[in-house]
């Protein structure tokens, strides 16, 4: 899913737009200088509760795999001989 | 935003020494969205295939969950935006900073995404230096060697 950066004072000026962008699916987010940003985006709280991810849960899985000495992205670019 | 590396994604679903404990401490406390380039993807999905041996193993679903249900922003790559960023980059810094030209893809994208942070592990190319020359944040910190090679 893509997002789209708008400034605060660009917000204001195309609310409608931004609107209609973020219930076709876009996450507008809104960035003012001294405040933390925030995201437009269709749905209601709890769909957006579905999407925070549950870091407890998971980092308990990765905690509990092999560990490994490479990292596999390091190692594939390094694998390129171009 | 927060711009993940390719190999800042893996330290997220492989367990790395020296990189996933890192990797942890900054997902549990950012406040800011993170953000996935098509070419970030790109790379992941050769790396999981390369490690895994097939192309469903459950550490690429489960990165591939976080993409499908919004909790990461997937940023499509526009390349002829992305070309004239990069170029743009390699005509400024490139000269004192030498760097490959996928390293200049992914510090052009977070830049096209407006990204205050550039989440790297990558200390064999100069990304995470090109990163901070282009008034990125880096993590994990540079290290002396790579604050030396930083242009102002």
């Amino acid at each position: 899913m893509k997002a789209i950066e708008v400034k605060a004072r660009e917000f204001h000026r195309r609310t409608a737009w931004a609107l209609e962008t973020a219930r076709k699916g876009t996450p507008i987010v809104i960035i003012s200088k001294g405040h933390p940003p925030l995201t437009l985006r269709a749905g209601t709280p709890e769909d957006r509760q579905r999407s925070v991810v549950d870091w407890d849960s998971h980092f308990a899985w990765l905690h509990a795999q092999p560990v490994s000495a490479v990292n596999p992205v390091d190692e594939a670019r390094a694998s390129e001989d171009r | 935003m927060n711009y993940l590396d390719a190999n800042f994604i893996a330290a997220l679903h492989f367990n790395i020494a020296g990189h996933t404990d890192l990797a942890e401490t900054f997902v549990r406390k950012a406040p800011l969205p993170f953000v996935v380039s098509g070419l970030g993807e790109l790379e992941c999905r050769r790396a999981f295939i390369r490690r895994a041996g097939h192309s469903q193993s459950e550490n690429w679903l489960r990165f591939q969950e976080r993409l499908d249900g919004g909790a990461w922003l997937r940023l499509d790559v526009e390349w002829a935006k992305a070309e004239d960023r990069a170029a743009a980059l390699m005509e400024k810094l490139r000269v004192k900073v030498n760097c490959g030209t996928l390293d200049i893809l992914h510090v052009a994208l977070a830049q096209m995404a407006g990204c205050t942070w550039f989440l790297s592990f990558d200390t064999n190319s100069n990304a995470r230096v090109l990163a901070a020359s282009a008034r990125l944040k880096v993590y994990p910190e540079l290290s002396p060697s790579e604050k030396g090679r930083v242009v102002h």
